[in-house]
């Protein structure tokens, strides 16, 4: 109650005196803190440490390998013998898993093929995928424990993974003349990408799915993903943690990988991105740092856009994707890339990897895999919150969180002061013979705004909660892409509509403020810094977002009250910058290499996909926070 | 005159030696074999067996006198008024899908003990967990874990073939248990002649743990006296089977032979024993083995080769198989195939998912039994069996028999046996859930991230020896050619183990805050304890 009323000048507590003193010069400067806080952390002297290792057991790059003899290599040729009579067969999709599963067999792996159905949104868009498996079971264990190597056919750029089912199929020769494993291996490979890999983890873990699964193995403790687009040699590697809802692997298995593929000669880099030379100045080392913490937050905030491992962090499965970097001239590389932009689609069979190359991967997968192998415990030593700005460095949760706190707690304060500051300012005099009629005043005035402006924010999020389930109620809402963005723009009439109908309905007996607009962005305020606080715990990168393209707007949106037409229309221009469909619109486009204006795809349909296939928080967040948000600063904008 | 007293001392320790031998023929018998068996994958089963008979003591007396038959086990015996015991240790897994039937029960990774003790289930509780700490001081093992929070009183699944209503039969399982070399030590004493001589010579622990699956077991019960006098005696199997590769030695799959795989040699017969042979179960074609066998026939469809090593000494035995013939080998998949998965993520939930195949053309009745421990509290209500065979819709089965015990916290585990006939040809999937509980902080064991080890279900079923020719596991077949053995067999299937991932406390949190306060109190202590001993005095020129 205090709380509620130290506005009207009643004795209080002297924290909150002090707050109320400082509240209202203090939220711009705890939001461009926040900010700087952000901008600094690619910054590598203040918050960057180096990676260590916590887990003891894991003894990585102790053992020598022997990955590499010629059994191994001959089991790529006996896969690509199978998969070419496959492929001359015919058809593709099952007769391709069909060979893999034969050849699984041939070096004593268990294995099954499974047929999936999916659609790719809520009741549109039927796909079939299978997905093959085999289990090398574990000579002295029990099927407890497993790892996975996972691919899919195809790279996240669409280009063949042929090489890397080749490399499982050395790998799996190679694993199966050994006797120490204590844990199960498991090479999967689906023609879904991570939607056939959802499917294969559901069914995995017994989720009622139409396609169950019968060869199993215990609990998943890891699993590696390979992404091997043709060439000859590879230059580096590409590595990519992100998960499906922001989770990340380990901090210890991203060392591993790291440290065994330094070991191999073929470094594996984060997000393929070379650190900088040593050598370098300050601000290009800065630059480098800020495009990779860039690249990472997109990833975290949208689910991982490279390699199938992403699935697996929400099975609470450590996992990661390696992916091969060609160099930039390299014949078969080119030639694919020729091939590709001629027929569209490239054969399936490309030329072999060198087998230097061959070996480099092969034994850093050993190695890995040796490495996972001897873990007794589940990962869990080191850090599962971290942000990693350059191989090798990384910021702890206690480095970066400060960010996240100063941008929220810039909303809450200048909730409080907004809420302080409603009403006529005859209810803030400190006069103590008007005590008795201030309260009072105070007290007419909350019962009679507050029912209006819940009204406006419950119709505003009706509004949201309408775009989020409209796609799920009408499964069969024909959601092609020129749809869904007509399906969007009518939504966005329909907000528009409801932005003049509200400001039409509250506004026009201008003596008698039926809504308060301060105590309305108050409201509103208090919801998204709670939303953002517990998203930073969660997802740091999506609440960063979240307070850039939500938050901020409505830090800096207030009334105009004695302000033109002009200033007027400027503040909705911006709002309608920051709506949406021009931010998620631009940022696909640019993200993806279109042209900035292309209008054709629609973004919602991919988060709609990765909601409906993940529970991706994206989707959600868009339709109840993001833009319900904007639409109310526009109203709060457009109040006289 | 001194030395007309040593000869008659000689001559009397003569006598002595000269009775105990005599008595050794009729009061006690010991047959070792070996069964070999060349797998389809190229991997080599081995399975050990050795038999003692022994005319029990007698229960009022307190002297035990046994001639072959280990004096611990038979004490053991004595003291807990044993009807029977089994005790197996276990590493790796069975495959039956490349392997065929196990030549033993297909005992899961762990051990498992399992005891009939005389009095009702009340009475002989405490005599239980004695069992188990004797047993445990007998094989080095950690066997004193047992306890009755982890023992369980199965009615259905183990049916003796001697059952008498007097007795309870207990059984528990400890699935962290591993087996070393610590425990084939003391098993190997047992032997008579140890790794002397026979059979036994074999046993190099080297290659032993150098496996691909290891069984080593014990048994104890009473059987008729082999030697034909009708009295029951005590039998006491030492049963050790296991799967090498040869190609772990530095072998070719191709050619082996039995001493380059042991890394020993077989020397002569063990003297006491009154049977000792090596048998080799071959596939029709394209193995050659060198020597001759001293004689070969068909056991039920197989061919079962047999080397006496009592009739000459057998120094070693060559394998070679012919090239390409591998491949053509047929293997009769068991008629049963059972696994178990846990299905669910996370830390408050999950479920059991267990798949019993039956391949046969004929319907099957099982005996399923999966005890869990208490923290995983399950729910009996949420248990579904549906059976789906091909080409036919999937039906609901119902267990024509079923047992639950509910868990008692700390107390006792929860377990459910049920009877399923399973349907000819068929799939059937047993599904039901569970929650995963709190435990207190000391219970977790000392790597709680790891989970705990969730002992296996057991699939049990009877197989007659009449009824099919080849559909037997190895074990039953051999023992089909001897009279005095039982012609039918029930074959007990483990299934896999699971790892159930509890809410785990953060361990190290407390381990910091003792480690940073222990280092705090050090330091200060040290500086302020040198500071009020120190005697400061001021020095004069």
């Amino acid at each position: 109650m205090s709380l509620v009323l130290s506005g009207q000048g009643e004795k209080t507590s002297p924290a909150l005196r002090v707050a109320r003193k400082y509240s209202a010069y203090l939220s711009y400067p705890l939001a461009v803190a926040g900010i700087a806080w952000l901008l600094l952390l690619p910054y590598s002297e203040l918050f960057w440490r180096r990676t260590y290792f916590s887990e003891n057991a894991m003894l990585p790059g102790q053992a020598d390998p022997c990955f590499g003899n010629e059994h191994h290599l001959a089991a790529m040729d006996r896969m690509d013998a199978a998969l070419s009579t496959s492929l001359r067969e015919g058809s593709v999709g099952q007769q391709r898993a069909a060979a893999v599963a034969e050849v699984f067999s041939e070096f004593g792996l268990d294995t099954e093929v499974q047929t999936i159905v999916y659609d790719e949104v809520p009741g549109v868009g039927q796909h079939q995928g299978t997905n093959v498996h085999g289990i090398l079971r574990a000579p002295r264990s029990d099927s407890v424990e497993a790892l996975v190597i996972a691919a899919a056919w195809t790279t996240a750029d669409n280009q063949t993974n042929i090489n890397a089912v080749r490399v499982m199929a050395a790998l799996a020769q190679f694993a199966s003349e050994q006797v120490y494993w204590a844990k199960d291996i498991i090479f999967v490979v689906t023609d879904a990408g991570e939607i056939g890999m959802e499917q294969w983890l559901r069914a995995y873990h017994g989720h009622h799915t139409q396609s169950p699964l019968y060869v199993r193995s215990g609990i998943i403790q890891a699993a590696l993903s390979l992404e091997l687009p043709p060439a000859k040699t590879y230059q580096s590697m590409g590595l990519y943690v992100e998960g499906k809802v922001g989770q990340l692997p380990n901090l210890d298995m991203v060392n591993m990988v790291q440290h065994v593929s330094r070991i191999e000669q073929l470094p594996a880099n984060l997000h393929g991105m070379v650190d900088e030379s040593r050598r370098a100045s300050v601000w290009r080392k800065y630059l480098h740092s800020a495009q990779l913490l860039l690249r990472h937050v997109r990833s975290q905030a949208f689910g991982s856009l490279v390699g199938v491992h992403a699935p697996f962090l929400r099975y609470r499965i450590d996992a990661l994707t390696l992916s091969g970097i060609a160099k930039i001239n390299d014949p078969v590389a080119q030639l694919a890339q020729q091939q590709r932009e001629l027929f569209l689609t490239e054969p399936v069979i490309t030329p072999m990897l060198t087998q230097r190359t061959v070996n480099s991967i092969g034994r850093s997968c050993e190695r890995a895999l040796r490495s996972l192998n001897n873990l007794l415990e589940h990962f869990h030593q080191s850090f599962f919150f971290y942000i990693l700005p350059a191989n090798r460095k990384y910021i702890s949760i206690g480095g970066y969180i400060p960010a996240a706190g100063l941008m929220v707690g810039s909303l809450l304060l200048q909730a409080m002061h907004l809420w302080w500051m409603q009403g006529p300012p005859e209810l803030r005099s400190s006069d103590p013979r008007t005590r008795i009629e201030r309260i009072n005043k105070y007290y007419l005035l909350l019962r009679r705004t507050i029912p209006n402006s819940m009204g406006i924010i419950l119709r505003v999020h009706l509004l949201g909660l309408v775009l989020l389930a409209l796609p799920m109620i009408l499964p069969h809402a024909v959601l092609t892409n020129t749809t869904s963005t007509a399906y969007l723009f009518t939504v966005a009439l329909a907000s528009i509509s409801m932005v003049l109908h509200i400001t039409d309905t509250y506004w026009t007996e201008a003596a008698r403020p039926m809504v308060e607009w301060r105590q309305l962005k108050a409201l509103i305020e208090l919801y998204v810094a709670a939303t953002i606080a517990c998203l930073s715990v969660m997802n740091f990168s999506l609440a960063a977002v979240l307070f850039a393209v939500a938050g901020l707007p409505l830090v800096l949106t207030r009334a105009c009250e004695a302000g033109s037409r002009a200033q007027k229309a400027a503040g909705i221009i911006l709002l309608l910058l920051a709506s949406p469909v021009c931010t998620m619109t631009l940022g696909r486009n640019v993200a993806l290499g279109l042209h900035p204006l292309d209008f054709t795809s629609s973004p919602f349909r991919m988060f709609l996909a990765d909601f409906h296939h993940f529970s991706s928080l994206v989707y959600p967040l868009v339709c109840l926070i993001y833009w319900p948000v904007n639409i109310l600063c526009m109203i709060i904008v457009l109040m006289p | 005159m001194r030395l007309l007293r040593i000869a008659a001392l000689v001559a009397a320790c003569s006598a002595i030696v000269n009775a105990t031998v005599t008595s050794l023929d009729t009061k006690g018998s010991f047959v070792e074999e070996l069964i070999i068996k060349p797998l389809n994958d190229g991997k080599v089963l081995l399975h050990f067996e050795f038999t003692m008979h022994e005319a029990a003591a007698a229960r009022n007396g307190s002297l035990h006198s046994y001639n072959l038959l280990p004096r611990q086990i038979g004490e053991i015996a004595w003291r807990y008024d044993l009807n029977e015991l089994r005790l197996a240790f276990t590493q790796g897994s069975w495959r039956e899908s490349w392997w065929g039937y196990a030549p033993t029960a297909s005992h899961g990774v762990g051990a498992e003990i399992l005891a009939r003790i005389e009095g009702s289930a009340g009475a002989s509780s405490h005599q239980w967990t004695g069992l188990a700490n004797a047993l445990s001081g007998v094989f080095c093992a950690s066997l004193n874990f047992v306890g009755d929070e982890n023992t369980d009183v199965p009615l259905m699944s183990f049916v003796s073939e001697s059952g008498s209503n007097s007795s309870t039969l207990r059984r528990s399982y400890l699935p962290r248990e591993n087996v070393c070399t610590e425990n084939l030590t003391p098993w190997i004493k047992q032997l008579p002649c140890q790794s002397k001589s026979g059979i036994g010579m074999l046993l190099n622990p080297h290659r032993l743990y150098n496996m691909h699956f290891h069984s080593m077991a014990v048994s104890l019960d009473s059987a008729t006296d082999p030697s034909g006098s009708g009295s029951r005696v005590l039998r006491y199997k030492q049963l050790l089977s296991v799967v090498l590769d040869p190609l772990a030695f530095g072998l070719r799959n191709s050619s082996w032979s039995l001493s380059e795989l042991m890394d020993r040699r077989v020397g002569a017969a063990c003297p006491v024993a009154s049977r000792s042979v090596i048998q080799v179960a071959a596939p029709d074609v394209g193995l050659h083995i060198a020597p001759q066998p001293d004689s070969s026939n068909k056991v039920a469809g197989r061919l079962v080769h047999t080397f006496d090593m009592q009739k000459r000494n057998i120094d070693d035995i060559a394998f070679s198989f012919e090239p390409g013939t591998r491949s053509t080998y047929e293997i009769t998949l068991p008629a049963i195939a059972a696994h178990r998965y846990v299905t669910g993520q996370g830390g408050s939930s999950g479920g059991v998912e267990s798949i019993i195949v039956n391949r046969r053309a004929v319907p099957i009745t099982v005996t399923y039994l999966d005890t869990l421990p208490w923290y995983l509290r399950v729910y009996s209500h949420t248990l579904v069996v549906n059976s789906e065979s091909e080409g036919a819709p999937a039906l609901v089965l119902r267990p024509s028999k079923s047992i639950f015990t509910p868990a008692i916290d700390r107390g006792r585990p929860s377990s459910m046996e049920l009877e399923l006939k399973l349907p000819p040809n068929s799939r059937t999937i047993l599904r039901y859930d569970f929650d995963k509980g709190f435990l207190r902080y000391t219970e977790h064991p000392p790597d709680a991230n790891r989970g705990f080890s969730i002992a296996p279900a057991v699939v049990s079923y009877r197989l007659t020896t009449t009824n099919s020719t080849d559909d037997q596991p190895l074990l039953c077949t051999i023992n089909a050619t001897q009279p005095q053995k039982s012609k039918e067999c029930t074959v007990h299937l483990y299934t896999e183990q699971f790892l159930a991932s509890l809410p785990t406390p953060d361990f190290s949190m407390p381990y910091n805050v003792v480690s940073i306060s222990c280092t705090i109190l050090a330091l200060f202590f040290g500086r302020v304890f040198n500071l009020l001993t120190r005697d400061f005095v001021v020095l004069e020129k």
